[in-house]
Protein backbone atom coordinates (compact mmCIF):
# COMPACT_ATOMS: atom_id res chain seq x y z
CA UNK A 1 0.00 0.00 0.00
CA UNK A 2 1.19 3.49 -0.71
CA UNK A 3 -0.07 6.79 0.58
CA UNK A 4 0.53 8.82 -2.51
CA UNK A 5 -2.71 8.46 -4.44
CA UNK A 6 -3.16 12.20 -4.42
CA UNK A 7 0.48 13.00 -4.88
CA UNK A 8 1.32 12.00 -8.37
CA UNK A 9 4.43 12.94 -10.25
CA UNK A 10 2.68 15.85 -11.89
CA UNK A 11 2.02 17.44 -8.50
CA UNK A 12 5.72 17.33 -7.77
CA UNK A 13 6.34 18.79 -11.19
CA UNK A 14 4.02 21.64 -10.36
CA UNK A 15 6.01 22.26 -7.23
CA UNK A 16 9.30 22.26 -9.07
CA UNK A 17 8.01 24.66 -11.68
CA UNK A 18 6.95 27.25 -9.16
CA UNK A 19 9.23 30.21 -8.74
CA UNK A 20 11.27 29.40 -5.71
CA UNK A 21 14.79 30.12 -4.60
CA UNK A 22 15.02 26.68 -3.03
CA UNK A 23 14.50 23.32 -4.69
CA UNK A 24 11.81 20.91 -3.48
CA UNK A 25 12.57 17.60 -1.84
CA UNK A 26 10.67 14.38 -2.53
CA UNK A 27 11.49 11.42 -0.30
CA UNK A 28 10.73 7.75 -1.03
CA UNK A 29 10.56 6.05 2.36
CA UNK A 30 10.65 2.30 2.89
CA UNK A 31 10.94 -0.24 5.69
CA UNK A 32 14.04 -2.01 4.36
CA UNK A 33 16.29 -2.58 1.39
CA UNK A 34 14.57 -4.24 -1.54
CA UNK A 35 11.06 -2.82 -1.23
CA UNK A 36 11.50 -0.94 -4.51
CA UNK A 37 12.24 2.64 -3.49
CA UNK A 38 14.91 3.27 -6.09
CA UNK A 39 12.95 1.59 -8.87
CA UNK A 40 9.88 3.63 -8.03
CA UNK A 41 11.93 6.82 -7.88
CA UNK A 42 13.48 6.12 -11.28
CA UNK A 43 10.07 5.34 -12.79
CA UNK A 44 8.86 8.72 -11.56
CA UNK A 45 12.00 10.36 -12.98
CA UNK A 46 11.23 8.93 -16.41
CA UNK A 47 7.63 10.15 -16.13
CA UNK A 48 8.88 13.64 -15.34
CA UNK A 49 11.25 13.67 -18.27
CA UNK A 50 8.44 12.65 -20.59
CA UNK A 51 6.66 15.77 -19.43
CA UNK A 52 9.57 17.95 -20.40
CA UNK A 53 11.32 18.26 -17.06
CA UNK A 54 15.10 18.21 -17.04
CA UNK A 55 15.77 15.20 -14.75
CA UNK A 56 19.27 13.93 -14.16
CA UNK A 57 20.68 11.12 -12.01
CA UNK A 58 23.20 12.48 -9.52
CA UNK A 59 23.76 9.17 -7.80
CA UNK A 60 21.97 5.83 -7.86
CA UNK A 61 23.35 2.76 -6.13
CA UNK A 62 22.14 -0.36 -7.93
CA UNK A 63 23.71 -2.83 -5.44
CA UNK A 64 24.18 -5.01 -8.50
CA UNK A 65 20.41 -5.43 -8.93
CA UNK A 66 19.61 -5.86 -12.61
CA UNK A 67 16.12 -4.41 -12.08
CA UNK A 68 17.59 -1.14 -10.79
CA UNK A 69 20.22 -0.87 -13.52
CA UNK A 70 17.55 -1.42 -16.16
CA UNK A 71 15.38 1.29 -14.66
CA UNK A 72 18.07 3.95 -15.10
CA UNK A 73 17.72 3.33 -18.83
CA UNK A 74 18.55 6.39 -20.89
CA UNK A 75 18.38 8.92 -18.07
CA UNK A 76 21.38 11.23 -18.05
CA UNK A 77 23.78 10.19 -15.29
CA UNK A 78 26.40 12.53 -13.88
CA UNK A 79 29.71 10.65 -13.63
CA UNK A 80 30.85 9.86 -10.11
CA UNK A 81 33.96 11.26 -8.56
CA UNK A 82 36.63 9.00 -7.02
CA UNK A 83 38.26 9.50 -3.65
CA UNK A 84 41.26 7.65 -2.36
CA UNK A 85 40.92 6.56 1.25
CA UNK A 86 43.84 4.56 2.61
CA UNK A 87 44.17 1.66 0.17
CA UNK A 88 40.78 1.88 -1.42
CA UNK A 89 39.18 4.09 -4.02
CA UNK A 90 35.65 5.13 -3.13
CA UNK A 91 33.17 6.42 -5.69
CA UNK A 92 30.96 9.26 -4.56
CA UNK A 93 28.42 11.62 -6.07
CA UNK A 94 30.18 14.51 -7.76
CA UNK A 95 28.49 17.36 -5.91
CA UNK A 96 30.20 20.13 -7.87
CA UNK A 97 29.33 18.52 -11.20
CA UNK A 98 25.69 18.23 -10.10
CA UNK A 99 25.58 21.89 -9.10
CA UNK A 100 27.24 22.93 -12.34
CA UNK A 101 24.83 20.87 -14.47
CA UNK A 102 21.88 22.46 -12.58
CA UNK A 103 18.97 20.30 -13.79
CA UNK A 104 15.38 20.95 -12.70
CA UNK A 105 15.38 17.72 -10.72
CA UNK A 106 18.27 15.61 -9.49
CA UNK A 107 17.92 11.96 -8.42
CA UNK A 108 20.07 11.26 -5.36
CA UNK A 109 19.74 7.79 -3.88
CA UNK A 110 20.56 6.71 -0.30
CA UNK A 111 20.08 9.91 1.63
CA UNK A 112 21.65 8.62 4.89
CA UNK A 113 24.95 7.69 3.19
CA UNK A 114 28.20 8.77 4.85
CA UNK A 115 30.59 10.33 2.33
CA UNK A 116 34.21 9.30 2.01
CA UNK A 117 36.67 11.29 4.10
CA UNK A 118 37.77 14.40 2.28
CA UNK A 119 34.34 15.08 0.81
CA UNK A 120 32.90 18.54 1.30
CA UNK A 121 30.17 17.22 3.59
CA UNK A 122 30.28 14.29 5.95
CA UNK A 123 26.77 13.13 5.00
CA UNK A 124 24.86 12.91 1.73
CA UNK A 125 21.82 14.62 3.25
CA UNK A 126 24.11 17.65 3.69
CA UNK A 127 24.99 17.44 -0.02
CA UNK A 128 21.27 17.38 -0.74
CA UNK A 129 20.69 20.45 1.39
CA UNK A 130 23.33 22.30 -0.62
CA UNK A 131 21.73 21.15 -3.89
CA UNK A 132 18.28 22.27 -2.72
CA UNK A 133 19.77 25.59 -1.67
CA UNK A 134 21.01 26.03 -5.24
CA UNK A 135 17.43 25.84 -6.50
CA UNK A 136 17.60 22.25 -7.75
CA UNK A 137 14.79 19.90 -6.70
CA UNK A 138 15.81 16.49 -5.42
CA UNK A 139 14.23 13.03 -5.42
CA UNK A 140 15.81 10.78 -2.85
CA UNK A 141 15.23 7.47 -1.06
CA UNK A 142 15.89 6.07 2.39
CA UNK A 143 14.78 3.45 4.88
CA UNK A 144 12.86 4.46 7.97
CA UNK A 145 15.38 3.12 10.48
CA UNK A 146 17.79 5.88 9.48
CA UNK A 147 15.55 8.62 10.81
CA UNK A 148 16.99 10.23 13.90
CA UNK A 149 13.59 10.39 15.61
CA UNK A 150 12.96 6.64 15.63
CA UNK A 151 16.30 5.50 16.98
CA UNK A 152 14.94 4.51 20.40
CA UNK A 153 12.34 2.28 18.79
CA UNK A 154 14.80 0.81 16.29
CA UNK A 155 17.34 0.12 19.01
CA UNK A 156 14.81 -1.60 21.26
CA UNK A 157 13.47 -3.67 18.37
CA UNK A 158 16.74 -4.61 16.71
CA UNK A 159 19.43 -4.10 19.30
CA UNK A 160 21.30 -2.30 16.54
CA UNK A 161 22.68 1.20 16.84
CA UNK A 162 22.17 2.82 13.43
CA UNK A 163 25.07 5.13 12.68
CA UNK A 164 23.90 6.65 9.41
CA UNK A 165 21.12 8.91 10.54
CA UNK A 166 19.11 11.66 8.90
CA UNK A 167 17.71 14.48 11.04
CA UNK A 168 13.92 14.42 11.09
CA UNK A 169 13.77 18.06 10.05
CA UNK A 170 15.16 17.14 6.61
CA UNK A 171 12.14 14.93 6.01
CA UNK A 172 9.71 17.29 7.70
CA UNK A 173 10.73 20.00 5.26
CA UNK A 174 10.21 17.72 2.27
CA UNK A 175 7.52 18.72 -0.20
CA UNK A 176 6.42 15.09 -0.50
CA UNK A 177 7.06 11.86 1.39
CA UNK A 178 6.04 8.68 -0.39
CA UNK A 179 5.80 5.35 1.32
CA UNK A 180 7.13 2.51 -0.82
CA UNK A 181 5.62 -0.54 0.77
CA UNK A 182 5.70 -4.28 0.26
CA UNK A 183 4.07 -7.01 2.38
CA UNK A 184 6.63 -8.67 4.63
CA UNK A 185 6.32 -12.19 3.14
CA UNK A 186 6.77 -10.74 -0.35
CA UNK A 187 9.93 -8.89 0.69
CA UNK A 188 11.32 -12.06 2.29
CA UNK A 189 10.52 -13.96 -0.90
CA UNK A 190 12.40 -11.38 -2.98
CA UNK A 191 15.33 -11.80 -0.62
CA UNK A 192 15.25 -15.61 -0.98
CA UNK A 193 15.17 -15.26 -4.75
CA UNK A 194 18.40 -13.27 -4.63
CA UNK A 195 16.75 -10.10 -5.90
CA UNK A 196 18.08 -8.02 -3.02
CA UNK A 197 21.37 -9.56 -1.87
CA UNK A 198 23.63 -12.38 -3.12
CA UNK A 199 22.64 -15.81 -1.66
CA UNK A 200 25.09 -15.88 1.29
CA UNK A 201 24.23 -12.38 2.35
CA UNK A 202 20.52 -13.09 1.89
CA UNK A 203 20.64 -16.07 4.25
CA UNK A 204 22.34 -13.98 6.92
CA UNK A 205 19.82 -11.19 6.38
CA UNK A 206 16.87 -13.54 6.90
CA UNK A 207 18.29 -14.47 10.30
CA UNK A 208 18.95 -10.88 11.26
CA UNK A 209 17.50 -7.68 9.86
CA UNK A 210 14.94 -9.42 7.64
CA UNK A 211 13.28 -11.45 10.41
CA UNK A 212 9.50 -11.27 9.96
CA UNK A 213 8.77 -9.76 13.37
CA UNK A 214 11.39 -7.08 12.87
CA UNK A 215 10.18 -6.24 9.37
CA UNK A 216 6.63 -5.96 10.68
CA UNK A 217 7.85 -3.45 13.25
CA UNK A 218 9.82 -1.48 10.66
CA UNK A 219 6.86 -1.50 8.31
CA UNK A 220 4.67 -0.04 11.06
CA UNK A 221 7.29 2.60 11.67
CA UNK A 222 7.50 3.54 8.00
CA UNK A 223 3.74 3.77 7.80
CA UNK A 224 3.44 5.95 10.89
CA UNK A 225 6.29 8.21 9.85
CA UNK A 226 4.87 8.70 6.38
CA UNK A 227 1.45 9.40 7.83
CA UNK A 228 3.08 11.90 10.15
CA UNK A 229 4.77 13.75 7.30
CA UNK A 230 1.92 13.54 4.82
CA UNK A 231 -0.71 16.22 5.09
CA UNK A 232 1.81 18.80 6.23
CA UNK A 233 2.48 20.13 2.78
CA UNK A 234 -0.85 19.86 1.04
CA UNK A 235 -1.66 22.51 -1.53
CA UNK A 236 -5.43 22.75 -1.25
CA UNK A 237 -5.38 26.32 -2.51
CA UNK A 238 -4.49 24.90 -5.93
CA UNK A 239 -7.79 23.07 -6.13
CA UNK A 240 -10.49 24.17 -3.75
CA UNK A 241 -12.59 21.11 -4.64
CA UNK A 242 -9.96 18.96 -3.00
CA UNK A 243 -9.92 20.96 0.21
CA UNK A 244 -10.55 18.58 3.08
CA UNK A 245 -13.82 19.37 4.80
CA UNK A 246 -14.28 16.47 7.18
CA UNK A 247 -11.84 15.55 9.89
CA UNK A 248 -12.03 12.76 12.43
CA UNK A 249 -10.30 13.26 15.76
CA UNK A 250 -8.92 9.89 16.77
CA UNK A 251 -8.82 9.02 20.44
CA UNK A 252 -6.20 6.74 21.92
CA UNK A 253 -8.74 3.94 22.49
CA UNK A 254 -8.28 1.72 19.41
CA UNK A 255 -11.85 0.39 19.23
CA UNK A 256 -13.36 3.88 19.38
CA UNK A 257 -10.77 5.20 16.91
CA UNK A 258 -11.64 2.42 14.48
CA UNK A 259 -15.37 3.14 14.74
CA UNK A 260 -14.74 6.85 14.14
CA UNK A 261 -12.53 6.12 11.12
CA UNK A 262 -15.30 4.03 9.58
CA UNK A 263 -17.86 6.73 10.34
CA UNK A 264 -15.63 9.45 8.88
CA UNK A 265 -15.02 7.44 5.74
CA UNK A 266 -18.75 6.88 5.21
CA UNK A 267 -19.55 10.55 5.79
CA UNK A 268 -16.82 11.66 3.40
CA UNK A 269 -18.09 9.23 0.80
CA UNK A 270 -21.63 10.54 1.05
CA UNK A 271 -20.45 14.14 1.04
CA UNK A 272 -18.04 13.41 -1.80
CA UNK A 273 -15.19 15.14 -0.08
CA UNK A 274 -11.67 14.47 1.11
CA UNK A 275 -11.18 13.73 4.78
CA UNK A 276 -8.52 13.81 7.41
CA UNK A 277 -7.85 11.54 10.35
CA UNK A 278 -6.24 13.59 13.12
CA UNK A 279 -4.32 12.09 15.96
CA UNK A 280 -2.76 14.27 18.62
CA UNK A 281 -0.11 12.27 20.37
CA UNK A 282 0.64 13.16 23.94
CA UNK A 283 3.80 12.12 25.71
CA UNK A 284 1.95 9.32 27.46
CA UNK A 285 0.85 7.96 24.05
CA UNK A 286 4.40 7.64 22.69
CA UNK A 287 5.48 4.25 21.45
CA UNK A 288 7.78 3.66 24.39
CA UNK A 289 4.88 4.20 26.81
CA UNK A 290 2.48 1.78 25.18
CA UNK A 291 2.35 -1.97 24.90
CA UNK A 292 3.23 -3.77 21.69
CA UNK A 293 -0.45 -4.66 21.27
CA UNK A 294 -1.54 -1.03 21.65
CA UNK A 295 1.13 0.08 19.19
CA UNK A 296 -0.01 -2.51 16.70
CA UNK A 297 -3.66 -1.43 17.03
CA UNK A 298 -2.71 2.20 16.58
CA UNK A 299 -0.75 1.32 13.46
CA UNK A 300 -3.64 -0.74 12.12
CA UNK A 301 -5.98 2.21 12.60
CA UNK A 302 -3.61 4.54 10.75
CA UNK A 303 -3.38 1.97 7.98
CA UNK A 304 -7.16 1.59 7.91
CA UNK A 305 -7.69 5.36 7.66
CA UNK A 306 -5.17 5.63 4.83
CA UNK A 307 -6.67 2.68 3.02
CA UNK A 308 -10.05 4.41 3.27
CA UNK A 309 -8.65 7.50 1.62
CA UNK A 310 -7.91 9.69 4.62
CA UNK A 311 -4.95 11.96 4.90
CA UNK A 312 -3.58 11.08 8.31
CA UNK A 313 -2.17 13.95 10.32
CA UNK A 314 -0.32 13.21 13.54
CA UNK A 315 0.65 16.09 15.79
CA UNK A 316 2.76 16.03 18.93
CA UNK A 317 1.21 18.10 21.69
CA UNK A 318 0.05 17.97 25.29
CA UNK A 319 -2.72 20.42 24.32
CA UNK A 320 -5.03 18.17 22.32
CA UNK A 321 -7.72 20.77 21.72
CA UNK A 322 -5.21 23.44 20.68
CA UNK A 323 -3.51 21.07 18.24
CA UNK A 324 -6.86 19.96 16.78
CA UNK A 325 -7.95 23.57 16.30
CA UNK A 326 -4.65 24.37 14.58
CA UNK A 327 -5.17 21.60 12.02
CA UNK A 328 -8.85 22.52 11.56
CA UNK A 329 -7.83 26.07 10.74
CA UNK A 330 -4.91 25.09 8.50
CA UNK A 331 -6.88 22.48 6.56
CA UNK A 332 -10.15 24.46 6.39
CA UNK A 333 -12.11 21.68 8.05
CA UNK A 334 -15.83 22.41 8.30
CA UNK A 335 -16.99 19.28 10.13
CA UNK A 336 -15.04 17.61 12.92
CA UNK A 337 -16.15 14.14 14.01
CA UNK A 338 -15.43 13.09 17.60
CA UNK A 339 -16.52 10.35 19.98
CA UNK A 340 -18.77 10.88 22.99
CA UNK A 341 -17.23 12.85 25.86
CA UNK A 342 -15.79 10.69 28.60
CA UNK A 343 -16.42 13.31 31.28
CA UNK A 344 -20.06 13.85 32.03
CA UNK A 345 -22.17 15.37 34.76
CA UNK A 346 -20.48 17.33 37.50
CA UNK A 347 -16.96 16.27 36.49
CA UNK A 348 -17.57 17.53 32.96
CA UNK A 349 -18.74 20.87 34.30
CA UNK A 350 -15.94 21.32 36.83
CA UNK A 351 -13.22 20.16 34.44
CA UNK A 352 -14.39 20.24 30.81
CA UNK A 353 -12.91 17.52 28.64
CA UNK A 354 -11.83 17.66 25.02
CA UNK A 355 -15.32 17.40 23.52
CA UNK A 356 -16.76 20.02 25.85
CA UNK A 357 -13.99 22.44 24.96
CA UNK A 358 -14.39 21.78 21.24
CA UNK A 359 -18.06 22.71 21.51
CA UNK A 360 -17.01 26.21 22.52
CA UNK A 361 -14.78 26.66 19.46
CA UNK A 362 -15.93 28.52 16.37
CA UNK A 363 -15.56 28.07 12.64
CA UNK A 364 -16.63 24.44 12.22
CA UNK A 365 -19.44 22.04 13.11
CA UNK A 366 -18.78 19.34 15.67
CA UNK A 367 -20.33 15.92 15.11
CA UNK A 368 -20.40 13.95 18.34
CA UNK A 369 -20.85 10.41 17.13
CA UNK A 370 -22.98 7.73 18.65
CA UNK A 371 -21.97 4.25 17.63
CA UNK A 372 -22.33 0.70 18.65
CA UNK A 373 -18.79 -0.63 18.82
CA UNK A 374 -20.04 -4.16 18.26
CA UNK A 375 -21.65 -3.26 14.96
CA UNK A 376 -19.33 -0.62 13.51
CA UNK B 1 -33.25 7.12 9.34
CA UNK B 2 -33.64 10.88 9.29
CA UNK B 3 -31.81 14.10 10.06
CA UNK B 4 -33.16 16.78 12.38
CA UNK B 5 -32.25 20.21 13.66
CA UNK B 6 -33.36 21.63 16.98
CA UNK B 7 -34.08 25.34 16.87
CA UNK B 8 -35.88 28.05 18.79
CA UNK B 9 -38.66 28.93 16.40
CA UNK B 10 -38.84 32.45 17.83
CA UNK B 11 -35.14 33.12 17.23
CA UNK B 12 -33.97 35.03 14.18
CA UNK B 13 -30.54 33.37 14.36
CA UNK B 14 -31.42 29.83 13.31
CA UNK B 15 -30.71 30.07 9.57
CA UNK B 16 -27.32 28.47 9.87
CA UNK B 17 -28.36 25.38 11.82
CA UNK B 18 -31.39 24.84 9.56
CA UNK B 19 -29.31 25.11 6.38
CA UNK B 20 -26.55 22.86 7.69
CA UNK B 21 -29.06 20.18 8.69
CA UNK B 22 -30.90 20.39 5.35
CA UNK B 23 -27.65 20.17 3.38
CA UNK B 24 -26.48 17.21 5.44
CA UNK B 25 -29.82 15.44 4.96
CA UNK B 26 -29.56 15.94 1.20
CA UNK B 27 -26.11 14.41 1.18
CA UNK B 28 -27.46 11.43 3.10
CA UNK B 29 -30.64 11.24 1.00
CA UNK B 30 -32.59 11.42 4.24
CA UNK B 31 -35.69 13.39 5.29
CA UNK B 32 -35.04 16.43 7.46
CA UNK B 33 -37.13 17.59 10.41
CA UNK B 34 -36.73 20.97 12.06
CA UNK B 35 -37.81 20.61 15.67
CA UNK B 36 -38.73 23.40 18.02
CA UNK B 37 -39.49 22.69 21.66
CA UNK B 38 -41.56 25.44 23.26
CA UNK B 39 -43.07 25.76 26.69
CA UNK B 40 -46.28 26.92 25.01
CA UNK B 41 -47.07 26.73 21.35
CA UNK B 42 -46.40 30.21 19.99
CA UNK B 43 -49.50 30.74 17.92
CA UNK B 44 -51.35 33.78 19.10
CA UNK B 45 -49.26 34.02 22.25
CA UNK B 46 -46.29 35.94 20.94
CA UNK B 47 -45.61 39.54 20.11
CA UNK B 48 -45.92 40.76 16.53
CA UNK B 49 -42.14 40.84 16.03
CA UNK B 50 -41.72 37.26 17.24
CA UNK B 51 -44.63 36.16 15.11
CA UNK B 52 -42.82 37.54 12.06
CA UNK B 53 -39.71 35.61 13.03
CA UNK B 54 -41.73 32.41 13.41
CA UNK B 55 -43.30 33.01 10.00
CA UNK B 56 -39.90 33.63 8.39
CA UNK B 57 -38.43 30.50 9.96
CA UNK B 58 -41.35 28.37 8.82
CA UNK B 59 -41.12 29.79 5.31
CA UNK B 60 -37.43 28.99 5.13
CA UNK B 61 -37.97 25.45 6.44
CA UNK B 62 -40.62 24.70 3.86
CA UNK B 63 -38.66 26.38 1.04
CA UNK B 64 -35.76 24.09 1.87
CA UNK B 65 -38.16 21.15 1.74
CA UNK B 66 -37.68 20.22 5.37
CA UNK B 67 -40.52 19.45 7.75
CA UNK B 68 -41.23 21.72 10.73
CA UNK B 69 -42.09 20.00 14.01
CA UNK B 70 -43.24 21.91 17.08
CA UNK B 71 -43.64 20.26 20.43
CA UNK B 72 -44.61 21.57 23.84
CA UNK B 73 -42.27 20.63 26.62
CA UNK B 74 -40.50 22.13 29.64
CA UNK B 75 -37.35 20.00 29.55
CA UNK B 76 -35.88 20.76 26.13
CA UNK B 77 -33.30 17.96 26.11
CA UNK B 78 -35.71 15.22 27.21
CA UNK B 79 -38.38 16.42 24.81
CA UNK B 80 -35.90 16.50 21.93
CA UNK B 81 -34.79 12.99 22.78
CA UNK B 82 -38.37 11.73 22.76
CA UNK B 83 -39.21 13.39 19.44
CA UNK B 84 -35.98 12.31 17.80
CA UNK B 85 -36.60 8.72 18.82
CA UNK B 86 -40.11 8.94 17.43
CA UNK B 87 -38.89 10.24 14.07
CA UNK B 88 -36.00 7.79 13.77
CA UNK B 89 -33.44 10.58 13.85
CA UNK B 90 -29.84 9.47 13.21
CA UNK B 91 -28.24 12.93 13.34
CA UNK B 92 -29.48 15.93 15.28
CA UNK B 93 -28.12 19.43 14.63
CA UNK B 94 -28.02 22.06 17.38
CA UNK B 95 -26.74 25.60 17.52
CA UNK B 96 -23.67 25.89 19.74
CA UNK B 97 -24.46 27.22 23.21
CA UNK B 98 -28.22 26.98 22.70
CA UNK B 99 -30.20 27.73 25.90
CA UNK B 100 -27.80 27.10 28.71
CA UNK B 101 -29.27 25.67 31.88
CA UNK B 102 -27.08 25.72 34.99
CA UNK B 103 -24.03 26.24 32.79
CA UNK B 104 -24.83 23.33 30.49
CA UNK B 105 -25.80 23.76 26.86
CA UNK B 106 -28.69 21.79 25.37
CA UNK B 107 -26.10 19.66 23.56
CA UNK B 108 -24.42 18.80 26.85
CA UNK B 109 -27.75 18.04 28.48
CA UNK B 110 -28.70 15.84 25.56
CA UNK B 111 -25.38 13.98 25.55
CA UNK B 112 -25.83 13.33 29.25
CA UNK B 113 -29.00 11.41 28.33
CA UNK B 114 -26.93 9.18 25.99
CA UNK B 115 -29.09 9.66 22.90
CA UNK B 116 -29.09 6.94 20.22
CA UNK B 117 -28.02 9.36 17.50
CA UNK B 118 -25.17 11.66 16.49
CA UNK B 119 -25.27 15.21 17.77
CA UNK B 120 -23.85 17.98 15.57
CA UNK B 121 -23.04 21.24 17.33
CA UNK B 122 -23.19 23.97 14.68
CA UNK B 123 -20.76 26.81 15.10
CA UNK B 124 -22.39 30.21 15.35
CA UNK B 125 -20.10 31.78 12.75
Amino acid sequence: MTDDRGRRADEFLALTRRESAKGKLKVYLGMAAGVGKTVRMLDDAHAMRRQGIDVVVGFVESHGRAETVARIGDLEVIPRTSRQYKDVVIEEMDLDACLKRKPDVLVVDELPHTNAPGSRHEKRWQDVEEILGAGISVMTAMNVQHLEGVQDIVRSATGIDIRERVPDRVIREAATVILVDLPVPELQERLKQGKIYPPDQARRALDNFFRAELLVKLRELALLQTADYSGRHGTPEEDSNLTPRIAVALPFEPAVARALILRGSRLAGRMNTRWLALYVRRRRDHAENMSAAQHRLLTENVQLAMSLGASVVIRESEDVVGALLDVIREEKVSLLVVGRPSRRGLLGRVSPGIVQRLQEAKGFDLLIADFDLENE
Amino acid sequence: MSVAAAIRITSADEDRVIRHAVEFARQQSAPCFIISVVSELPYGAVAEEERNVVRRNLEMITELEASPVMQEGDDVAKTLLAIARGFGVRTLFLQSGTSRLLGRSIAEQLLYLDPPFDVVVVSSD
